[in-house]
């Protein structure tokens, strides 16, 4: 039985050799035996569930560090106003993330430092006046936390008559860790490192864990550099290293997860031959010492957050004893100490002044431990809060559910990270740029070549929408740059700055001044001037140049820091010298309507007058005639006011035609006195192709006539005095001080003759007025077309009074032509009437125009210098002496009295 | 009627240069180019000084002592003057008790309100040269030397003149009331001492005193 047993069993096994073999040599179609195997088992389960075995490894990657990548509380700070002014309210408002708590729940712990109150423990006297609030000697950040938490506590009460004997509010609040919400939840305090993503229990002392590294080293996770070879492209060690982090002691063992765990010397920085840091050893729960503590200022000998807030505290913090809530706030005045749900911070801001918050709540990690409890985190604005601060780290073991867990931990007091999380308000940028946009009208301006002065007025405006300070503190610096292409590339064509040529023509005004926002630059540039060393053909193409405005913007702000922008801006310009002229057209009558022509030789207006040549001046009620030079022009289009002009030879004149705009046009003037009108007109160069564009302006004024002088030498203005020429400028002036003329008053000498002419705006009006001239009521007839003459016969001192009275009325023909072309009723263009008056003062020809040679030449001279007062004594002494005589004369005509005569009879004795 | 003019021919002619000097004064225009103190001046000196003056030397050919250009009665003069000049300010102070308007209306130039200086020269140089011409015009010219045969109805003649003067000059204020109000009392003096010196002392210590006054008891 048992031989045949065996046999069984090695016949079985051979049975199962021979299957094998056979599976494996032959086609498996053959023979489908297949033994099961884990692996197997696996690969068909993602093969049948369609799961990417890469994939999976790389999700089991980042499982395996995702520890690392919990959100940690974060806090950010704004500011309002963003560009603080001393003395400014400026407010500060925190928005903290990554908190359980309500925001109204956390602990906002800010701190104010201000200009100067650097950390020291020896301060000047000065500076302890300045910064050391809590009165201990030193200037810590208890200082700073004390600064922020009183103006916060206070709210701008004024404690000076308030006496802090006794404290009857009942104002204490009891803070928890962890924010206003916790109730009955364990205290575990954290701090995050950023490096490493980890997270370290708060404890008291470090020792809890120990590394085994040589003196003078410390425990570091460090990270060699890997670099990429160019010419590979395969990453290789670059030989420097970094700290990751702080390893952590597991099991005895040391680990990072980042880097290896080494002993240096340099914690900041390390080599990569540092020495390996190879074991370690923990201590149990029961031995660590976790340790929470809030970041609140306290008065001396006092302790903020701990439900009492006696009278004491009230006076170190300035409330109201008798005010639970003495910034009207809602909160307790303790709770406002604490920063409970104080998310915004104001204070009076002063330059160099630096905030921070520390906000200290319930992050959403959980703890590792045993229990409800969540890690209790503080948010610092700047995340400036490294575990290298601490003054050790460890970790400490815990059973959980049987297993030993290892906690993290770190001896770091949280106040060191407060001066490395402080804002500057006047950071982030705000501070040091200007936002500047310039604008440019007209987009398309057209230069005139001519001396008529007719070309556009280009504007450019800046502004700035940033601007912190008023226009008079802003400084604005201006460049104008001509280039034939818009590119202005120096490459494509020419490129030149050409203010100072435009401010030497007087084209263009200051370009650099506080308030200067916009500038004007008046397009007269002769094609011929010099702009930067090349005329101005030169950045021209075919006759259309471009010209760029840039503004330079700076601010003084804050007495220290300055803020620029800059802007430009780029038009296109036309320059030409061609000129649409204006004409007073003749009426011609075209069958039964009355049509305007220039062809019988109509005269030209507004063409010698500068001003007119500028600006026409017109009155209502006028045709103007309008006329181009066309050669190598074509394809018109006239507008007026930016409404087409039409010109049709049935309807207008001969001049023109129904087809197409010729290089003639007219048009009726119907505005008021002020108004004006622009007509634009555009063609086609032949040669070129391009668009040329021509404008012309017309304002309708109040028609006025004025009397001059042909003749000075006759009658000459009566002169006022001399005023001062303060720009130095005027060419009439040359010694600084301008004559003064009477535009009313002429002086004349008497036996001259008289002659006065009359000037008219427009001046075309004087063909078709009517005048009445009037000397000293007498009407007088005009001597010359527009001129009158008399003889100034009267004595010194006497005046002629002299007046003009003219009607100017158009000829029916006209009035016709403006009815029949533009139903303009005759009863709308009546006569107008305008008169002017001066006086003519006959002055003494005897002093200053006598024509004395010799001694009397001088004698004269004396006469004029001899003063008025000399002159009226002598007057009233030839009075007496006159009086004198003929009271002489009198007496010697009065008959004397006869003597008595002897009588007949009587001898003399 | 030729034995009359013949035989007052003196009196005649005397009395129209004075009614002419007069007119003048009073009807002068003064021009806007110049002070019219200036003018006033000037105006008064030729007429009421020099012009009287000459008239009396070339004229009538005779002294300036007819003037009232003498020494006259001195004791007379000065005890007179003195009294009178005690007298006439007791008047002005019972005249500006009564009348308000007199101690308002009485001023003097600013400076010499405010200047003692001022003031010293004001009453030695100014007043006695103001007063100098009307004591020769009025009291010597038409008093002593024109209507000397009148005795002393002349001074009440002069005086009617001088209130004329003021009357048509329109410059009867009561800054002008003390020279109204002495000139009588001024050709009493001169009267009585035959001389204008007197009379020029009374008038000049008279005003000083008026002045002093105002200045003091306004």
């Amino acid at each position: 039985m048992k031989i045949f047993s065996q046999i069984q069993r090695i016949s079985f096994q051979i049975l199962v050799v021979i299957t094998i073999l056979s599976s494996s040599l032959l086609p498996g179609a053959a023979l489908a035996l297949s033994i099961p195997s884990p692996s197997k088992v696996a690969s068909d389960i993602e093969k049948r569930y369609h799961l990417n075995t890469q994939n999976i490894q790389s999700q089991g990657e980042l499982f395996n560090v995702a520890q690392n990548k919990q959100p940690a509380p974060e806090v950010s700070i704004s500011f309002s106003p963003s560009d603080p002014r001393p003395g400014e309210k400026l407010t500060a408002k925190a928005f903290p993330i990554f908190f359980t708590n309500r925001e109204e729940d956390l602990y906002y712990g800010w701190y104010l430092k201000r200009a100067g109150c650097d950390l020291t423990n020896s301060p000047s006297a000065a500076k302890k006046a300045l910064c050391d609030r809590d009165k201990d000697g030193n200037i810590t950040v208890e200082d700073w936390k004390t600064e922020a938490s009183a103006l916060i506590a206070q709210n701008g009460f004024d404690n000076s008559a308030t006496s802090y004997a006794s404290d009857s509010d009942s104002d204490g609040y009891k803070a928890r860790f962890g924010g206003d919400s916790k109730q009955d939840t364990p205290d575990y305090c954290y701090i995050h490192d950023n490096a490493s993503g980890q997270n370290y229990e708060l404890v008291n002392r470090a020792s809890d864990t120990s590394f085994t590294c040589p003196a003078g080293t410390t425990p570091a996770c460090v990270v060699e550099e890997l670099e990429d070879d160019v010419v590979t492209g395969v990453q290789t060690a670059s030989g420097v290293c970094t700290v990751s982090g702080i390893p952590v002691c597991s099991s005895s063992t040391p680990s990072c997860s980042t880097g290896t765990p080494k002993c240096v010397a340099d914690f900041y920085a390390p080599t990569c031959s540092e020495a390996s840091l190879s074991s370690c050893s923990t201590i149990s729960s029961g031995s660590a010492s976790p340790s929470c503590k809030h970041l609140f200022p306290d008065a001396p000998g006092q302790t903020s957050g701990d439900g009492v807030f006696g009278a004491n505290e009230e006076n170190f913090w300035s409330t109201d004893p008798n005010d639970p809530d003495t910034s009207d706030n809602g909160n307790k005045d303790e709770a406002n100490v604490v920063g409970l749900g104080r998310s915004s911070f104001t204070w009076n801001y002063t330059t160099g002044d630096q905030v921070g918050v520390a906000v200290e709540g319930t992050s959403m990690i959980a703890t590792k431990h045993d229990n409800s409890s969540t890690m209790i985190m503080w948010a610092f604005p700047r995340q400036n809060c490294p575990v290298s601060l601490a003054s050790g780290t460890g970790a400490y073991t815990e059973t959980v559910k049987g297993y030993v867990v290892t906690i993290p931990t770190a001896d770091m007091d949280l106040n060191d990270c407060i001066e490395g999380n402080l804002v500057d308000p006047s950071f982030g940028g705000q501070a040091k740029n200007l936002e500047v946009a310039v604008t440019a009208t007209p987009n398309e301006a057209i230069n005139d070549e001519t001396s008529d002065k007719g070309g556009d007025l280009v504007v450019a405006q800046a502004s700035v929408s940033n601007g912190g300070t008023d226009l008079t503190n802003t400084l604005f610096d201006w460049k104008v740059e001509m280039s034939d292409n818009i590119q202005f590339s120096s490459s494509i064509g020419a490129i030149g700055d050409v203010t100072a040529d435009l401010q030497g023509l007087d084209l263009l005004g200051s370009t650099k001044g506080n308030a200067l926002d916009s500038i004007r630059v008046k397009m007269d540039i002769p094609r011929s001037t010099s702009l930067s060393g090349r005329p101005l053909s030169a950045y021209l193409n075919n006759g259309i140049g471009y010209m760029r405005l840039s503004s330079k913007v700076s601010e003084n702000f804050s007495g220290t820091i300055t803020r620029k922008g800059k802007s430009d801006v780029i038009i296109k310009f036309v320059s030409t010298g061609r000129k649409i002229i204006a004409y007073k057209p003749d009426p011609i009558l075209a069958g039964s309507a009355m049509h305007v022509t220039l062809s019988n030789g109509s005269s030209v207006i507004c063409n010698v007058d500068p001003l007119d040549r500028n600006t026409c001046r017109v009155i209502k009620n006028e045709i103007i005639g309008l006329g181009v030079d066309d050669t190598g022009l074509a394809n018109f289009n006239w507008t007026i006011n930016g409404a087409p002009l039409k010109c049709s030879l049935k309807g207008v004149s001969p001049d023109c035609s129904d087809t197409e705009q010729g290089p003639i046009n007219f048009f009726p003037v119907t505005g008021n006195v002020g108004d004006s009108y622009t007509v634009t007109l555009n063609a086609t160069d032949v040669a070129t192709g391009n668009m040329v564009t021509l404008s012309r302006t017309f304002n309708v004024i109040e028609p006025e006539v004025t009397i001059v002088s042909p003749d000075q030498n006759m009658v000459w203005p009566k002169f006022l005095g001399q005023y001062k020429d303060i720009t130095g400028t005027a060419a009439s002036c040359p010694s600084g001080l301008c004559n003064d003329y009477s535009e009313n008053i002429f002086q004349t000498f008497s036996g001259n003759i008289a002659t006065l002419q009359a000037n008219f705006i427009p001046s075309f009006l004087g063909t078709n007025s009517q005048r009445f001239w009037n000397v000293d009521g007498v009407i007088t007839n005009e001597t010359a077309p527009m001129q009158v003459s008399f003889q100034a016969n009267k004595l010194e001192d006497e005046i002629y009074n002299v007046s003009l009275g003219v009607s100017v009325v158009q000829s029916d023909q006209m009035r016709r032509a403006l009815f029949d072309i533009w139903n303009v009723s005759p009863l709308d263009s009546p006569e107008i009437s305008f008169s002017r008056l001066i006086q003519v003062e006959v002055e003494s020809g005897t002093i200053a125009t006598g024509p004395f040679a010799g001694p009397k030449k001088y004698l004269a001279a004396l006469v004029s210098y001899i003063p008025q007062s000399i002159l009226f004594a002598f007057r009233i002494f030839l009075s007496g002496a006159l009086v004198l005589f003929a009271t002489g004369f009198l007496f010697a005509l009065m008959p004397e009295q006869v003597p008595a005569r002897a009588s007949p009879g009587r001898r003399p004795e | 009627m030729r034995e009359i003019l013949a035989k007052n021919k003196e009196q005649v002619v005397t009395g129209v240069l004075i009614f002419f000097s007069l007119g003048f004064l009073a009807f002068f225009q003064e021009s806007p180019r110049l002070s019219p103190a200036f003018q006033s001046f000037v105006v008064a000196v030729i007429f009421f000084l020099v012009i009287p003056a000459l008239y009396c030397k070339i004229i009538l050919k005779r002294s300036l002592q007819e003037l009232g250009f003498r020494r006259g009665d001195m004791v007379t003069g000065v005890v007179s003057a003195f009294l009178s000049a005690g007298i006439a300010l007791a008047l002005v102070i019972a005249l500006a008790q009564v009348f308000p308007a007199f101690r308002v209306g009485h001023t003097l130039p600013f400076l010499v309100e405010r200047s003692f200086l001022w003031f010293v020269l004001y009453e030695i140089f100014l007043v006695p040269i103001v007063v100098l011409l009307y004591e020769v015009f009025f009291r010597g010219f038409v008093q002593t030397l024109w209507l000397r045969h009148l005795g002393w109805r002349a001074i009440l003649v002069q005086w009617g003149l001088f209130l004329i003067l003021f009357l048509i000059s329109k410059d009867f204020s009561w800054s002008n009331a003390p020279f109204l109000l002495f000139a009588p009392i001024a050709g009493f003096v001169a009267y009585r001492s035959h001389s204008i010196w007197y009379s020029l002392l009374a008038s000049s210590l008279f005003f000083l005193l008026v002045d002093i006054f105002f200045l003091i008891f306004r």
